[in-house]
């Protein structure tokens, strides 16, 4: 049925319509091949490999896509919050109505590719543990062979050499040639890197190249040979360009050096430091070995200044003496009779009889004791009628003292006297 | 002594020989031992300082087998 008076309508089908759509967006050139800046948001790396985003910016949003065999090229990942600018068509996706972008190209917006790319693989080997502290090894004092990796022509060599034959005119050197620059490179830095590191003799590992362009010195920030220098046997020390340029060996590497000379100043020993160490220990050892001995000897002579220990043999010849007169008087003993040893033993009796106080009393003295039995000396020790005893040599008397003639008189008659 | 000791390991011994006299009470026998012991490492150090000639050498591969050769710098 018709509607009456109705101006007739074209009804389209809704593919009908994204149809003439997409033709229009198709058709319009500006949309075929365009350049995008905006920030990635929602990012989804699907399992495909395809890459689903949305780029936007403080007001509107446009729905991206890129497909696997194009986001494989790309040297750093895209994710969420990154500003970058994109490449490829606007066209519409039928099935959902809407329009989208089909990205051929991604750059970053800002930094540089190569420079996203390279803060992005440090983050993700130091996220990695890869270039952590304590993985850094300590350099030999005085390496036995110096290995170096480098290209074989080229001033960093020389200024490599010259300063290490200046530091150390007896040193080692074995070069590993290796590609610096270009596509080969890291493959042919590891190969050479491998190479030397397995040489007997090479106790640490010089690799490095002069200065240049970013894109020169890029083949030191390749994963591959960061972590060819971790898995390094012997210390590595790398050498890259000037003092400002960094590249992912110097963080992969055990210690990073400003620029080649620096190198072979850090890794080459001063022989006259060396030497002078050497001559230094040796003069602490002399001294303090004598002083040792100075000090031990000192005792020494302390102990042998003791009288025991200074004339030995005078002490020695005095006890024989003593014991030779020792000897001759048990002969002697021995050698008499019974009656003579009695009559020396009456002797002796004798001449300790006559010291004995009761021996005295036999000669007309006579003792006299206090009431306590205690032997007076002085007058003053008894009072008038005190009971003393008078000792004679034979028998005592009981007495009673009936007047004390004080000492001090007497001593006094005496001053007078005199 | 060992002869290997690489000069690192002999500037340490030499380095404990002399502060194991300088702080240790030690008999005097252990004492000159050490000192005798201190003055070969003195000498073992000594002799690897005196190498009189660089050497440069490059590496090359042939035939797989890794061989260094005299490199010319100049």
């Amino acid at each position: 049925m018709r509607e009456e008076g109705a101006i007739s309508r074209n009804v389209l089908t809704v593919r009908e319509l994204t149809i003439h759509i997409k033709r229009l967006l198709d058709r319009d050139e500006r949309l075929m091949a365009a350049w995008v800046r905006g920030e990635i948001s929602n990012f989804k790396l699907h399992t495909s490999g395809h890459m689903y985003f949305t780029l936007k910016d403080e007001t509107s949003q446009l729905k991206c896509v890129m497909f696997r065999s194009q986001a494989q090229r790309l040297r750093f990942r895209p994710d969420s919050g990154l500003q970058v600018l994109v490449f490829g068509q606007i066209t519409v996706f039928e099935r959902d109505g809407v329009y989208q972008m089909y990205c051929a190209e991604m750059e970053p917006a800002g930094l540089g590719t190569l420079h996203l790319q390279f803060e992005q693989l440090k983050q993700r080997l130091s996220d990695e543990g890869l270039f952590d502290e304590e993985l850094k090894r300590r350099l030999p004092t005085l390496p036995r062979r110096i290995g170096i990796v480098t290209a074989a022509t080229g001033a960093a060599l020389r200024d490599m050499i010259t300063v290490s034959r200046r530091r150390f005119p007896g040193v080692h050197i074995l070069l590993s040639p290796a590609l610096v620059q270009g596509a080969e490179a890291p493959a042919s830095l590891i190969r050479a890197l491998e190479r030397v590191a397995r040489y007997p003799g090479v106790d640490v590992i010089i690799m490095g190249r002069g200065g240049g362009s970013l894109e020169d010195l890029w083949a030191f920030n390749d994963e591959g040979l960061a972590r060819a220098i971790r898995a390094c046997p012997v210390p590595v020390v790398s050498a890259v360009g000037h003092e400002t340029d960094f590249t992912i060996a110097d963080f992969a590497a055990d210690l990073r050096a400003p620029t080649p000379s620096a190198a072979a100043e850090l890794v080459v020993p001063s022989r006259v430091e060396l030497q002078a160490s050497v001559a230094n220990l040796k003069a602490r050892l002399v001294t303090v070995t004598r002083r040792l001995v100075e000090r031990k000897r000192l005792r020494l002579k302390a102990l042998s200044d003791r009288p025991v220990l200074q004339r030995p043999q005078g002490r020695l010849l005095q006890d024989r003496q003593r014991l030779d007169d020792l000897v001759r008087r048990l002969g002697f003993v021995g050698g008499r009779r019974v009656e003579r040893l009695r009559q020396r033993l009456a002797t002796a009796a004798g001449r300790l009889n006559a010291l004995s106080p009761l021996a005295v009393l036999s000669r007309g003295y006579s003792i006299t004791k206090g009431p306590d039995g205690h032997v007076l000396k002085e007058a003053a020790e008894v009072a008038v009628g005190d009971a003393i005893t008078v000792m004679l040599h034979k028998g005592h008397l009981a007495c009673r003292v009936e007047e004390i003639e004080s000492p001090e008189e007497a001593s006094n008659a005496d001053g007078r006297e005199a | 002594m060992d002869e290997k000791l690489s000069f690192e390991q002999a500037l340490a011994r030499l380095e404990q020989v002399v502060r194991e006299l300088e702080t240790g009470d030690l008999s005097l026998d252990k004492a000159l031992a050490l000192f005798q012991e201190g003055v070969m490492l003195s000498r073992l150090c000594s002799g690897q300082l005196d190498q009189a000639e660089a050497r440069i050498e490059k590496l090359l591969e042939q035939n797989g087998e890794a061989a260094a050769v005299p490199f010319d710098v100049e």
